[in-house]
């Protein structure tokens, strides 16, 4: 009895060995595993920090992948973030302190004279679970559908995908067509500002709303191509529109008077003397086009993982993304594999590290007016470039599990435009450079 | 004369296309985990959602890294 339950095992593990070779490339991992229909779970815990006491993130994730049996296979994945620090207000650093009031309109903060206004009243928690299903339809016919959910006190997301993806060409070329329909609904705190609300009049005037929403659809055509027996290459096109709120209701633009110095909000709500701050608006519709392609491509044991996307989108930014890994295989299961990724991007059309009052802003007695459609001083619609150096190290424990490391330090070095040579800004770099690091430890079993 | 020199072209690369890809005994090394195109998506998930919220680009490798408020 016992040997014909190994025997049978044995052919069973056999059949699935074949079934992966001929599978290739699309779904080989599940269908190794054909034999053995219990979870494949994935799971990793997350440190990021930021230098200059901004954002610090925990994030735990677990993944499991089943195997239903005839090619079908369930996916589920479940992310929490916690995260606590600071975040820069948009307000530009000058030579002199500034004060702000928070987003709920009750505290004030106050920012030393040539230091990055930061918001410090951030945190957050997130918690976004995923589900999906992949099936056959059809001969050499994959269908995949899944959905999302992710909550955060000030925001909320559901999304719905599909993808079909046909093999062809002795499953040498794989076409894919998929679509994605995401629904945010954004609740900030102290409600959503209007339009270039002054720091003082949102609160005195309660220039804000309630929620907000906006809604994105994606759509990705891609083509995998197996080149020979050690590489393989895919090309993906996807196009992504995005319509509704889609200004940060927590950014701020500085206003300079005509000599480039701060100058006081004129409202008569005004009696604590605070600067002129306009809340950001960034246009309520975004498309974006984006080309990816990645090759992997396998040495006598390495292997090699190159990949490069550019992006354009009709708020300007368009970017370039080179990214290579090079997994090393050191023999006994263990593997170190290096990292590194460029990233550069212009910036958005209507990016502003400050307005200026005459020009962009009118100011009529108490009343301020902006002659713009749109204005961000968010670092991040900026142009700059990134750097990312990384290395993992993994060791696999037994057939189906493996721990790993990773760390990954991130540099961004701005190209913003310079301040102005006089008055408040002088000397000051407007845009803030950003520096991040991050730890994973990754376990994954056979469950 | 240049017609041909494009003919000859376009035949030799359409050959080169014919000849891309391989038979089914020969998919072991391209079956393995490490050349899956996303190898470790727990990693890669995690590394779009930092991007996502401090680039202003996003997406390629799937769908854009949506369902956050942090960008």
């Amino acid at each position: 009895m016992q040997l014909k339950k190994s025997k049978g095992l044995t052919i069973a593990h056999a059949i699935a060995q074949a079934s992966a070779v001929l599978l290739g490339a699309t779904a080989p991992l599940v269908s190794a595993h054909a034999d053995d229909h219990g979870w494949q779970v994935d799971t990793a815990a997350l440190f990021y920090t930021e230098s200059d006491s901004r954002v610090q993130a925990a994030e735990p994730v677990i993944s499991m992948k089943k195997d239903m049996g005839d090619e079908k296979i369930l996916n589920l994945k479940l992310v929490l973030d916690s995260l606590t620090g600071a975040s820069p207000n948009g307000a530009a650093p000058a030579n002199v302190a500034q004060i702000f009031t928070g987003p709920s309109g009750g505290g004030t903060y106050t920012t030393p004279a040539g230091e990055i206004p930061l918001d410090d009243e951030f945190k957050d928690t997130r918690a976004a679970i995923s589900a999906g299903w992949q099936q056959p339809i059809g001969e050499n016919l994959r269908l995949n559908v899944g959905g999302n959910i992710s909550s955060e006190f000030d925001f909320q997301s559901v999304g719905v995908n599909a993808a079909i993806a046909k093999d062809i060409n002795d499953k040498n070329t794989t076409l894919s067509a998929g679509i994605n329909l995401e629904f945010d609904n954004i609740d900030p705190v102290g409600g959503s500002p209007e339009p270039f609300a002054t720091m003082v009049d949102k609160v005195a005037k309660n220039l804000a709303g309630g929620a907000d929403t906006k809604t994105v659809t994606d759509l990705l055509l891609g083509v995998t191509q197996v080149i020979n027996r050690n590489a393989i290459v895919q090309v993906n096109y996807s196009l992504s529109m995005a319509n509704g709120y889609q200004s940060d209701p927590y950014k701020m633009l500085t206003v300079l008077d005509g000599s480039n110095n701060l100058m006081l909000d004129p409202s008569i709500d005004n009696t604590s003397g605070y600067n002129l701050y306009l809340f950001e608006v960034r246009p309520d519709s975004r498309t974006k086009h984006s080309l990816y392609t990645q090759l992997k491509y396998h040495l006598t044991k390495d292997v090699i993982d190159a990949s490069y996307r550019y992006t354009t989108d009709d708020w300007g930014v368009n970017s370039h993304t080179l990214d290579l890994k090079y997994r090393w295989e050191l023999g006994h299961a263990m593997y170190l594999e290096p990292h590194v990724r460029w990233y550069i991007q212009t910036e958005a059309d209507f990016y502003k590290p400050y307005l200026q009052a005459g020009s962009d802003v009118a100011i009529v007695g108490p009343t301020v007016t902006s002659n713009l459609d749109a204005a961000s001083a968010d670092p991040r619609l900026g142009s700059f470039d990134a750097t990312t150096f990384g290395v993992k190290y993994g060791i696999g424990l037994s057939k189906d599990s493996e721990l790993n490391f990773r760390i990954e330090k991130y540099d961004q070095k701005a190209n913003g435009p310079a301040a102005p040579a006089t008055g408040d800004l002088a000397g000051q770099q407007l845009q803030p450079d950003l520096s991040a690091m991050w730890l994973q430890i990754g376990y994954s079993f056979r469950w | 004369m240049n017609k041909t020199l494009v003919l000859v072209l376009m035949a030799s690369l359409l050959g080169a296309c014919s000849s891309l890809g391989v038979k089914p005994w020969e998919r072991d090394l391209l079956a393995k985990q490490s050349m899956q195109f996303n190898a470790y998506p727990v990693d890669s998930g995690l590394d779009d959602h930092i991007y996502f919220s401090k680039e202003a680009a996003s997406g390629g490798r799937g769908f854009g890294g949506g369902g956050c408020g942090c960008n």
